[in-house]
């Protein structure tokens, strides 16, 4: 069964989306991430041209983060006064992220924009997983090494402080600001939630408890993908919204199998999986970058022009 | 060249559009019937075969004649979208004279659809077009005679771009701005192509997918030019938006011709202009043409029209049905589970 997408103009089997949303369910079921660093660089395998790709990932984001917020607001897991700060630097960077998307799509390096910044970010993240969970697999078999309740950094002399009372925080606003903003660059130029950034850096950079960390990301998340959708369709119109929503149910039927699926596994197995499965896919485009082309010659079709 | 440009999210149905649909098997062979006996009765050259009878019996018994029968049968396969009306879509131009022996050749065609919408189920089309060469005077013997169909699609503005390894990286550098190209481009012909239609001819009528390419920026030098049009020629023809379709158009008794022209699903909104030429020994002798609009109708083309007239309300729709979907289907399962 055909579906003809209205933006990206072209025809895709409607089996095929729902297994790519499905898949990438599974994977933000087993591992809790959003799944949308998978589900770009897939759907520009499919044919839909990377910017499409990238808004219309934006876009599915915010559909499948909605009701894990409203989860996280019932369980208290959202700090919201982080969550608005956060946000503030993410829609800055969002806007921020979008003026460069636009300057290096006129100059035709958009896909090598994308591309670096998947290498880049995925390298780095998936490495930094998988050395943290190898090191708490040891630790785990030698049994628990306490951590120093407060560390006095550079963090802990910026000015501006304030009191951040569901995390039990009293840090600069700054940390949060960037945090955010990076966050938000990523999303307007991966169409990606940032999740995976987002995360760690919260746990270790800004050393908030991890009972609110899944929540006020995703917070933060929803708000800034909404704002980049937006962003996207009054740029370049191109996010596409019958691909959006088939991508969504596809996503909510595999996130039900990924929840059963992770829920069979260890934790430290998990993230152990999943940081491979970041370096792999961190690989296969940083290869693409390196290795000759099989063909050198690629079309761009200016739209409205 | 008339009506170029796409004419995305404007409704404008042309008065053909308008006409009552009929079955395109009935119309073809009361078309391809009537020329015929016009042909037989004017021409010695017509031929004399019962074909006619046959073909102006759609549903009938099989004749002996295979090809006209093809062709009645091609027609009446019942999935064509759009009907037509009494007379032919194509305006035939006549405006070259004949061979310097014998009279006129002149071309009489039309399509199974004069219009092509696209649905949310779309998948790719056919265009099937039909005709025949009518006569004023006997065959003239001044070479073989070639129909050659050609259905361009609303042109494009293409940036073709170069991949170079710059620091170990493989980055695009070069790049040519193409400032027309047409979206879609086939060429059906009842032979080979360079045997019917002589160079000259083929620049003047502009038949070929590289008399369809205007460039004007980037690179100024042809022959730096070439590798990013060629390349552009290759990719559009891997994506089969180009395809040369030689021997595609079926020629019985040098006076019925049809030929299929199959469209891909991921086609261009526009007008798609459908031309037909005659050629005589590598001369073109007549033309015809016609255009067929396709849209988007229904959901697609509301989406499409909101989308790009009015970016903001989409964003924002964008954003309340994806919230919706998946809070709705996440509380479905969630449902389902208990």
């Amino acid at each position: 069964m055909q579906i003809y997408l209205p933006i990206a103009e072209m025809s895709v089997n409607v089996f095929v989306l729902l297994g790519l949303g499905g898949l990438v369910g599974v994977m933000s079921g087993m591992f809790g991430v959003g799944g949308g660093f998978l589900l770009t660089p897939l759907l520009m395998l499919l044919g839909v041209p990377s910017t499409i790709s990238v808004a219309t990932v934006a876009n599915q984001v915010v559909g499948s983060s909605v009701s894990g917020v409203l989860a996280q607001i019932r369980r208290r897991g959202v700090d919201f006064r982080m969550g608005f700060v956060l946000l503030v630097g993410g829609i800055a960077g969002a806007a921020l992220g979008m003026i460069l998307f636009e300057k290096l799509r006129r100059m035709g390096q958009a896909d090598l924009l994308i591309s670096l910044s998947y290498v880049v970010f995925l390298g780095a993240i998936g490495s930094l997983m998988l050395v943290e969970s190898l090191k708490a697999m040891v630790q785990s078999r030698k049994g628990p090494v306490r951590r120093k309740l407060h560390r006095h950094g550079l963090i802990h002399r910026l000015p501006v402080k304030i009191r951040f009372r569901t995390s039990g925080l009293y840090i600069s606003i700054f940390p949060p600001l960037l945090v955010g903003a990076g966050v938000g660059v990523l999303v307007a130029i991966m169409g990606v939630g940032g999740g995976f950034i987002m995360v760690p850096a919260m746990i270790y950079l800004l050393e908030m408890p991890t009972k609110v960390v899944i929540g006020t990301s995703l917070f933060q998340i929803t708000f800034v993908a909404a704002f980049t959708t937006i962003l996207h369709a009054i740029n370049s119109q191109s996010v596409d919204l019958v691909l959006a929503i088939f991508l969504l149910l596809g996503g909510a039927i595999g996130a039900q199998i990924g929840t059963r699926l992770g829920a069979r596994m260890p934790a430290e197995q998990l993230r152990i999986l999943l940081a491979l499965l970041v370096l792999a896919v961190c690989i296969r485009l940083g290869l693409g970058l390196v290795i000759e082309p099989d063909e050198l010659y690629s079309l761009e079709i200016v739209r409205g022009g | 060249m008339k009506r170029r440009g796409g004419q995305r999210g404007e409704s404008r149905p042309s008065g053909a559009t308008r006409r009552r649909p009929l079955r395109g098997a009935l119309r073809a062979a009361l078309l391809a019937g009537a020329l015929l006996a016009e042909a037989a009765g004017a021409s010695s050259a017509a031929p004399g075969s019962p074909a006619p009878i046959h073909i102006a019996s759609p549903h009938g018994s099989p004749p002996p004649s295979p090809a006209p029968l093809r062709l009645a049968q091609a027609a009446g396969d019942g999935t064509r979208k759009d009907g037509g009306g009494g007379q032919s879509a194509f305006v035939s131009e006549g405006v070259l004279p004949g061979g310097p022996q014998g009279g006129r050749e002149r071309i009489v065609a039309d399509l199974d659809q004069n219009r092509v919408a696209i649905t949310a189920g779309f998948d790719g089309s056919e265009i099937f077009v039909f005709g025949a060469v009518k006569r004023t005077g006997p065959e003239p013997a001044s070479g073989p005679l070639g129909v050659v169909v050609t259905l361009i699609g609303p042109p494009e503005k293409i940036v073709v771009r170069r991949k170079e390894r710059v620091k170990g990286l493989w980055i695009n550098r070069d790049s040519l701005v193409i400032e027309a190209a047409p979206s879609f481009y086939a060429l059906a012909t009842n032979g080979p192509l360079g045997e019917l239609v002589t160079a000259e001819e083929r620049l003047r009528y502009r038949i070929g997918i590289r008399q369809q390419i205007f460039s004007l920026e980037g690179i100024a030098k042809a022959a730096e030019a070439a590798p990013f049009i060629e390349a552009l020629i290759r990719l559009q023809e891997r994506k089969g938006v180009y395809r040369l379709l030689e021997g595609a158009v079926q020629l019985s008794e040098a006076t019925l011709f049809h030929a299929r022209i199959p469209l891909p699903a991921n086609l261009t909104e526009g007008d798609y202009e459908a031309r037909i030429f005659l050629t005589r020994g590598g001369q073109v002798v007549d033309r015809a043409e016609t255009v067929i609009p396709v849209h988007k109708v229904g959901l697609e083309r509301w989406i499409w029209r909101l989308a790009h007239e009015r970016p903001l309300s989409y964003g924002i729709l964008a954003i309340v049905l994806a919230a919706l979907t998946g809070w709705i289907a996440a509380t479905f399962f969630a449902l389902l589970r208990r």
